[in-house]
């Protein structure tokens, strides 16, 4: 049996197919279309899928996309109408949008696809997001937590799961639109002046330069409740015009003037505090930190009543709300839930497996269905075609294109030399990274997800942090006050690691104590507040990187690299060798792992 | 007319044609070069030429005349007389403001000849090169409608000579266009030679023979379009310029992924890179725009996210290539055209000053495509053919345009009514169940 996931329309589109009870292949379109958060149908997305199976889309018994459109439609319609006329600009093309093209997918899908109507079912959006935390996860029994900003109308909701049981996921409680821990985030988001649906990772990594001292204040907004729900007071949010300006007069008047988003945040990860700072900044970073913390206090009480609710221990956790690692790091301390699972994509990109997971369920049960093996379901390529391009193109040329990076000196070349076998590539790579360069790490599949986790990844040594400065501002062109992820050799992560490593350690899903006699170790990996974003690697999981980070900590005694995905600011991390090479050739990168092969820049 | 007759006339055509251009091609110059020396060649020969030219087309002419006009197969209804005249006056008038903007001494060969005689009256022991210097290319009317004006207004005059439209008017029509189809293909041949890209530029900006025939007529209003009212609608917004300029780092970086697709179907390594090193130069404007387009905005741009159509398709990978560098070719010359415009339009400098640094780039992609296009396919016929196909596209995504904005406008008019309506029942309603007891 083969189920095709679908997910579109909002951000983030992507697809997932799923044959024999495993999935084969789940990609987001962003990474064949190079456009950030692509929503467009994914029509590259699904060749791939069906492409990586050898089957047509006429083989497939069902296609299931992640959210009721109609549902969606008449929640639209009934907000835009409560709150009329406030909503009179965006009513037009909001409705423009529904009434031409999203609210006939099923229409869309059966032309695009050429399939039969009657073989598209739609999931609803919770559902798909409960559906993917839970049968992706090793667990046969769960409690299960969705966060996002909206789906249909829910907003939050807590699940019971079990693989044997006759409904495997029975909700046991929801939380409807406009109460939304989400929404209340990214309105946050926008206030700092990050964009809504990107930049929440700014808001969290600004938190750890803040105090929560407007918390009382945010309280009053989210409001939790005795048996662990919440309740948003909706006058200090206009939610319907999320993009542009999701917050209302009243709340201007609690925290003061936005941020422009090109005002300056002169914090930095690890060099310590700046005397740029002035109170402004402080208060931008306080904010955030009280965001911070009473979105963590609501999904503790969540977790709370979840656990009381269903005496379960292991948590199964997806929606955008979990994506924040930082909570993600209070749940696995502060609550009863012994095992956590969240997966690699909880946002909507990853929906489209949730989806495919649940009609899956519905049509062959719960118990056919296997848990993800590992993160990287995307797409390989064969590097070999870009490597025999290479003896055609000039370095040269590369200088003249480029508007970041440091100007080189003319007479650049390239030195391509090819491994078979992979530990002397791994010999080579870290004799580059010791010497303190700047290496790109391109190996067979891509991750699904927002993270790079050792496939499609820029590497760098931890120790060294004029070179990890020297990354930010001319590779990633990247905040100073966003931290960097550190990948860490399984066998040695305790010496780096306050705490042994948890599930949600594998994937970069949690913040985790960096030990004080390590900390000069991973300088650059390391936050203001002493954490890091670890993914602990190990060889079942990515052989390749694994013997990476074992031939990097060999040579160092540090185990551990700094690991940042491989994207240019503003696209999505690289998919094809030649989207690598393109980054490689624009930036002040020194070399390239191309697979079995490395692309060094060497001066002439 | 009989078959000897068609015939002979043909014949005549062909030898009129024959020396006509054999006498004007470089290695039949160069043989008189040997022969007679230079000085001649760059003084004398043109004139020569013209003159033998006259004898020739008036021995042919009374040849032509003196044939029986067989069969009349049509005449002009007096209806169409005003126009008939209009098309010979016109023509005349080609003919003579061809020769005049191509200068008529030099046309005739007097010009060399009398400088050559000027100078040896005045002594001198050297000759002076202006005679010789033919690399001047005449952009000015009628060169600006049509490449060939003056082979324009012989046909035209040709066509209006008679009334009556007998089998031999027919044949010599069809004989004239013939000649000047093979003439004006040697001819271009040859002056891409000696001008090179100013040459090909011109040809990809004006057509052939017909005025607005043959090239982009919608790229022609757009770049009027863009001249008329850039200077009004960018110096009075900087939202409304960041806006516009965030699409074109759409539209570079459109480019830049057309080929990183193209990349992964095409097996030919240096074609390969090639397109690589477009993509990204394509990337680096993507990128220069999207940073200007920052300066610009004061707040925060939102995403344009565009749904990708790769122009890389086919069943095989010579079809594939085909249409990409057709489409690559089209958009490229379009492109660089519209980007001149800007940057003599735009009222801001930096943005003036970034339109003019990325025309050379696109002059330079242009002469790319434009040389990948013609490796890809050979035939002239067929490039036509293929960039037609592109050109309907375009046309066709120009009018879809069209339709959208209009949709839009009638869909703003439709819902505000129904929101405005609807809405403001269902609030009056609700107030007065709030007020109820």
């Amino acid at each position: 049996m083969r189920v095709l996931g679908i997910s579109a329309y909002y951000h983030d589109a992507s697809a997932t197919l799923i044959e024999n009870g495993r999935v084969i292949a789940s990609a987001a379109e962003e990474r064949f279309t190079y456009q950030k958060h692509d929503p467009n149908f994914p029509k590259f997305a699904i060749d791939f899928c069906l492409n990586e199976a050898g089957i047509s889309a006429q083989d497939l018994d069902a296609i299931a996309f992640y959210e009721e459109p109609h549902v969606k439609f008449a929640r639209v319609l009934s907000s835009a109408i409560s709150s009329y006329p406030k909503l009179s600009k965006g009513f037009v093309p909001s409705m423009r949008d529904w009434l031409t093209s999203k609210l006939w997918i099923k229409n869309t899908v059966s032309k695009r696809l050429n399939v039969n109507p009657k073989r598209i079912q739609f999931v609803p959006h919770h559902l798909s997001h409960a559906a993917q935390a839970f049968f992706a996860s090793p667990f046969d029994e769960a409690a299960v937590l969705v966060v996002d900003a909206v789906g249909e109308s829910t907003s939050t909701s807590l699940y019971r799961a079990n693989r044997k049981s006759g409904v495997a996921l029975q909700e046991l409680i929801s939380i409807s639109y406009p109460h939304s821990l989400g929404l209340v985030y990214s309105a946050f988001t926008a206030f700092l002046g990050f964009r809504v649906n990107d930049g929440e990772c700014s808001t969290m990594a600004l938190s750890a330069f803040g105090s929560p001292v407007y918390a009382e204040q945010i309280r009053k907004m989210i409001q939790v409740q005795s048996d662990g729900t919440y309740i948003v007071d909706k006058s200090y949010f206009n939610f319907d015009e999320l993009m542009s300006l999701p917050f209302s007069k009243r709340f201007i008047e609690t925290f003061g003037v936005p941020r422009g988003y090109k005002d300056p945040l002169p914090f930095h990860s690890f060099s310590g505090i700046s005397s740029e700072i002035t109170t402004e900044h402080q208060r931008f970073a306080d904010i955030a930190a009280s965001i911070q913390c009473v979105f963590e206090e609501a999904l503790l009480g969540l977790c709370k009543k979840l656990h009381r609710d269903t005496g379960l221990t292991n948590l199964c956790y997806a929606g955008g709300g979990a994506l924040n690692c930082v909570a993600n790091a209070r749940l696995q301390k502060e609550t009863s839930f012994t095992d956590i699972y969240i997966p690699n994509d909880p946002g909507d990109g990853g929906a489209s497996m949730g989806a495919a997971y649940f009609a899956y369920a519905q049509m062959a049960g719960a118990n056919s269905l296997s848990g993800l093996a590992h993160p990287y379901m995307g797409k390989a390529y064969d590097e070999k075609p870009v490597i025999e391009m290479l003896e055609h193109v000039h370095a040269d040329h590369w200088i003249g294109h480029r508007e970041i990076g440091e100007a080189q000196a003319r007479g650049l070349k390239l030195k391509v030399t090819e491994y078979t076998e992979p530990i002397s590539l791994a010999t080579h790579v870290t004799n580059e990274l010791v010497e303190g360069k700047i290496v790109g790490w391109y190996q067979g599949r891509f991750e699904m997800g927002p993270r790079a986790l050792g496939n499609r990844s820029i590497l760098c040594d931890p120790r060294q942090t004029g070179r990890v400065e020297f990354l930010s501002r001319n590779v990633k062109l990247r905040a100073a006050y966003r931290p960097y992820a550190l990948s860490l050799l399984e066998e040695k992560a305790g010496q780096v690691l306050v705490e042994p490593p948890s599930r949600l350690s594998m994937w970069m899903q949690t913040t985790a104590k960096i030990k004080p006699n390590a900390k000069s170790l991973v300088a650059g990996g390391c936050h203001v507040d002493d954490t890091t974003r670890p993914q602990v690697c190990s060889a079942r999981e990515n052989e390749t990187y694994h013997s990476l980070l074992q031939t990097f900590y060999e040579a160092t005694g540090v185990p551990a690299l700094l690991n940042t995905s491989f994207n240019d600011s503003g696209f999505p991390i690289v998919s094809s060798p030649a989207e690598a090479l393109l980054m490689f050739a624009r930036t002040d990168m020194d070399a390239l792992a191309l697979n079995g092969t490395l692309i060094q820049k060497v001066k002439v | 007319m009989s078959g000897a007759q068609v015939l002979q006339t043909i014949f005549l055509w062909t030898v009129f044609g024959v020396q006509h251009s054999f006498f004007a091609q470089p290695y039949f110059k160069n043989i008189i070069a040997r022969i007679f020396g230079t000085t001649f060649l760059n003084h004398g020969y043109r004139f020569v030429y013209f003159v033998s030219q006259a004898i020739v087309y008036a021995v042919f002419w009374i040849l032509i005349v003196q044939m029986n006009d067989g069969q009349t197969i049509w005449t002009l209804p007096p209806a169409l007389q005003p126009w008939h005249f209009g098309l010979r006056v016109s023509g005349h008038l080609l003919i003579v403001s061809s020769l005049l903007a191509a200068d008529v001494n030099y046309f005739t060969g007097v010009k060399p000849l009398w400088i050559y005689f000027r100078s040896r009256m005045r002594g001198e022991t050297t000759l002076p090169l202006e005679s010789v210097d033919a690399k001047k290319m005449s952009r000015s009317f009628p060169f600006s409608m049509v490449r060939h004006p003056m082979y324009l207004g012989i046909f035209l005059s040709l066509l209006a000579t008679t009334t009556i439209y007998s089998e031999k008017t027919f044949l010599n029509l069809f004989c004239l266009l013939v000649y000047i189809e093979l003439g004006s293909f040697f001819e271009e041949r040859q002056l891409v030679r000696v001008f090179g890209r100013d040459y090909l530029e011109y040809q990809e900006a004006t057509p052939k023979y017909l005025p607005l025939f043959g090239t982009n007529i919608l790229s022609q209003l757009r770049r009027l379009t863009i001249r008329l009212t850039l200077p009004l609608f960018w110096k009075g917004s900087r939202k409304r310029t960041a806006v516009a300029l965030s699409k074109f780092a759409t539209t570079e970086f459109d480019g830049a992924w057309q080929g990183l697709y193209a990349i992964e179907n095409v097996t030919d390594p240096l074609i390969r890179a090639q397109i690589f090193q477009h993509s990204l130069e394509e990337f680096h404007h993507g990128a220069l725009f999207r940073k200007i387009a920052d300066k610009y905005s004061s707040t925060m741009p939102g995403l344009i996210v565009e749904e990708r159509t790769p122009l890389f398709k086919g069943a095989t990978e010579v079809e594939g290539m085909r249409r990409f560098y057709s489409s690559e070719y089209v958009g490229e010359v379009a492109v660089r055209d519209e980007f001149r415009s800007y940057a003599a339009a735009c009222p801001h400098k930096d943005i003036k000053h970034l339109f003019q640094r990325l025309s050379k780039d696109e002059r330079n992609h242009v002469d790319y495509t434009r040389r990948v296009y013609k490796q890809v396919i050979p035939s002239g016929a067929r490039r036509e053919y293929y960039s037609a196909q592109v050109q309907l596209k375009r046309l066709y995504e120009a009018w879809c345009r069209v339709g959208i904005a209009l949709g839009a406008v009638t869909s703003t008019i439709v819902l505000g009514t129904v929101y405005y309506l609807f809405g403001g029942f269902t609030k009056i309603s609700n107030l007065s169940q709030r007020k109820m007891p």
